[in-house]
């Protein structure tokens, strides 16, 4: 057995890069003996070593370089394409897609490649506001946005931001780094302007708020899809899937642009709200990434419409119509997102859960089966043995007797042996365990059994162990066990009309770990006492009286143990031991 | 009951049957038992031969009953029957001392084999018990002054020693010496030492 310690970092040889000057580390070399799979990650900046794998920085390589000058190509061509109702001859528009390139970049890579945003920004500066910006500020101006971009990114790398965003808590993260991001460049930019020529002091104001709306819009919607982008595989073959509801959205939203731009009624954008119908539509049906298209779409929409012209409308009025809608959509996108990988979860386990019981199910019956057969099997043969000696002074009368017999005997063995080895395989398949915390585990079980609990007001408390050692074992078998008993818990409190309490303990010392769970239900009845953990015994009329035998039975097959115990709730109390460090084999 | 028995205890009536049969075929002696309070119950200490017990049982369990049997002093030799898988119960069994076990269904060939190892066992255990009683009762019928004399003698001591330490006069010793050894049917000192050893008496 390997043992490692809990992810502690490894700090390898880091050596500068040929290409980039800072920050390409070269991969280290794990610890020689301990042989674990390396890994590659774009996502860390340096080395980690944890219990499964070692982690090391993808060095930069070409790929970064091509994306590097795409960025850069990207950059100053979005700048030029939006600039759309610039603000007093500055680089101010309602909406700034390469904020939103830039950030994507600076999270993907890190803010090693900072350099890259400064060079694009200056880039844009000379190329698109040729001779507007006094050319020795330019650098300066550059390297601001630089800046902020990086500590944004900082900020969002490594809380799964390249991986995907599915929680509302990542949403409302990104949207506050990029506000203040923004912010900070606008008040740099705005505020270098206004010290060049000065003006009113509401004016300033407004710009910086206008700069940083332009910029988080961009970000909002640009930077979710290019973090999304290596997926575009999986999101083809969804929409090719769902292809007519994709068509009735795609309707739905021209419907509606078309309804805001083309009918005009409104000469301003006062009519722009039903653009939220097919938005929150496809944020219900598709999650994030779905919505952050249909986001992208509707904000081109509204900055080509004002390039055209077709509608006349404030500058600020589109940029908080678009900011407003992102954020609502996103928010609810996320939140689906997040519901439906939640009940994904939550079906895997059910499934892995009745694909474990039934398992544990038939192992039990065959363990019965067997031991039942087996009695009429030993009788079986040990007839046949002494009916071959009772044929032995009679064989000569027909050879054929005692080969009959002992065919007879053989065939009886043979029955025992299947018995034996389906036995064995019930037994050896099952079990793959892990190290687990059993409050972990418990807690899991609780969650599910939450909705049932609130509903018949059963109270339930929890005691555990500050200093619980983990334990070895198969964490579905025990949340099975888990579930069985406290499932037995439950359905004795319905039955009461009294308070109804549980109270789970869990306890420990060297050995073993000890979860009791104790109800304030009727008790266990006397007449099946006896015979509590015997298999098919049972008081409820919709179980096969399998829960407590098995539970038994898998947890003695691993040196533990289930037994039931006097009660200080006066219901029922079950314990369950589990061997802290069990034998490697049985 | 003077013959080596097997006691065959299962609460099975026709695995208890039919092992019952095959034993009284291959030439030995079996009583059946349906249970393991029955055995106790019927348990005389004349008897000996081995225990032949099942291990899941109701009632008292086979390694319940095993127990038992070395609580109440009942050293008869035990073979335990188990079923396939068993492991833990089996090793249990083991440990508390079990002769051997035997997985069911049984080889009839194994199953002599077993049972006759263990009754043999048994008859050198009896027979050395009962030598070891008859010399002891031969012991018991000295006077205590015989007694003190067998002792020292037994150490090794010569007869002016143990006359010093008896505060008696070495010719005494010697009477002692020979009415003891009459008693205890001994020819020599040295067998006067063999028999001390023996019974474990110094």
């Amino acid at each position: 057995m390997r043992q490692f310690g809990k992810s502690r970092n490894w700090a390898g040889p880091v050596r500068a890069s040929p290409i980039f000057g800072v920050s390409a580390q070269v991969i280290g070399r794990a610890p020689a003996d301990n042989g674990i799979p390396i890994v590659y990650s774009e996502s860390i900046d340096r080395p980690q070593c944890t219990d499964n794998y070692f982690i090391a920085v993808r060095p930069l390589n070409s790929e970064i370089v091509t994306r590097g000058l795409l960025y850069v190509v990207a950059y100053v061509l979005l700048d030029w394409m939006t600039y759309v109702q610039p603000v007093l001859s500055l680089g101010i528009t309602p909406w700034n897609p390469q904020a939103g390139i830039t950030l994507a970049l600076l999270i993907l890579y890190g803010p090693r490649l900072a350099w890259l945003t400064a060079v694009a920004a200056a880039g844009a500066e000379l190329l698109v506001r040729h001779g507007e910006t006094p050319l020795w500020a330019i650098p300066l101006l550059a390297s601001a946005i630089a800046v902020f971009y990086s500590l944004a990114a900082a900020l969002l790398r490594g809380r799964g931001f390249q991986d995907s965003i599915d929680s509302p808590g990542k949403v409302i993260r990104l949207l506050a780094t990029g506000a203040i991001a923004s912010l900070g460049i606008g008040t740099v930019y705005v505020g270098f302007f206004a010290a060049l020529q000065p003006a009113p002091h509401t004016d300033v104001l407004r710009n910086v708020a206008r700069y940083a709306m332009g910029d988080l819009n961009g970000i909002l919607t640009v930077t979710p899809l290019l973090l999304a982008l290596p997926k575009w595989r999986q999101g083809i073959s969804a929409v090719r899937e769902r292809a007519l509801e994709v068509i009735a959205q795609v309707g739905a939203m021209l419907v509606s642009l078309w309804a805001i731009f083309g009918l005009k009624i409104e000469s301003d954008l006062h009519f722009s709200y039903p653009v939220f119908i097919p938005a929150i539509w496809i944020a219900f049906r598709w999650g994030f990434t779905g919505t952050i298209l249909a986001l992208l779409a509707i904000h081109i929409a509204f900055i080509a419409a004002a390039a055209v012209g077709s509608v006349s409308f404030s500058f600020m009025d589109v940029q908080v119509r678009l900011l407003s809608l992102g954020a609502t959509v996103m928010l609810l996108a996320a939140a689906v997102t997040e519901r439906l990988a939640a009940e994904r979860q939550l079906r895997e386990r059910d499934r892995e859960l009745s694909r474990a019981t039934r398992f544990a199910v038939a192992g039990e019956l065959t363990s019965a089966l067997a031991h039942e057969l087996n009695q009429p099997i030993t009788a079986l043969v040990s007839y046949t043995r002494a009916a071959q000696i009772l044929a032995e002074p009679i064989a000569d009368k027909d050879a054929r007797l005692s080969g009959t017999l002992e065919k007879a005997a053989h065939q009886a063995i043979r029955a025992a042996d299947i018995m034996k080895k389906l036995r064995d395989f019930y037994r050896s398949g099952i079990s793959s365990r892990s190290l687990l915390d059993v409050r972990e585990v418990i807690d899991a079980v609780l969650k599910s059994h939450e909705e049932r609990l609130r509903q018949h007001a059963i109270r339930c408390t929890c005691q555990h162990d500050a200093a619980l050692s983990s334990v070895q074992f198969d964490a579905t078998q025990l949340e099975m066990i888990l579930h069985n008993v406290l499932n037995n818990a439950i359905e004795a409190l319905v039955s009461i009309d009294n308070e109804r309490n549980l109270l789970i303990i869990t306890r420990g010392d060297q050995q073993s770990v000890f979860i009791s769970i104790a109800d304030s239900g009727p008790g266990i009845a006397d007449e099946v006492r006896p015979e509590l953990f015997e298999p098919f015994v049972t008081t409820r009329t919709d179980g096969m009286g399998l829960g407590l035998a098995l539970g038994r039975s898998l947890l003695r097959s691993q040196g533990g143990d289930l037994w039931a115990e006097e009660c200080a709730l006066g219901g029922a109390c079950f314990v369950m031991r589990i061997d802290a460090n069990p034998a490697e084999t049985t | 009951m003077s013959e080596a028995t097997v006691f065959l205890v299962d609460d099975d009536s026709s695995v208890r049957d039919s092992l019952g049969l095959l034993l009284s075929l291959k030439g030995m002696r079996a009583r059946q038992f349906a249970s393991a309070e029955e055995f106790l119950n019927a348990y005389r200490p004349e008897w000996y031969g081995c225990v032949l017990t099942d291990l899941r049982m109701t009632g008292m369990n086979g390694l319940e009953f095993q127990a038992e049997l070395v609580t109440r002093n009942i050293n008869m030799p035990l073979v335990m029957l188990t079923a396939h898988g068993d492991v833990a119960a089996t090793r249990q069994a083991l440990k508390q001392g079990a002769f051997d076990f035997l997985e069911k269904p049984v080889d009839d060939a194994m199953l002599v084999d077993i049972l006759q190892n263990a009754i043999r066992v048994d008859r050198e255990r009896r027979s050395a018990n009962a030598t070891r009683t008859e010399l002891s009762q031969r012991a018991e019928r000295l006077t205590p002054r015989e007694r003190q004399v067998f002792q020292l003698l037994a150490k090794g001591l010569q007869n002016r020693d143990i006359g010093t330490q008896l505060a008696i006069s070495p010719r005494t010793v010697e009477v002692y010496k020979a009415r003891l050894m009459e008693k205890l049917q001994c020819r020599s000192v040295a067998d006067v030492v063999k028999l001390s050893l023996a019974i474990g008496d110094s």
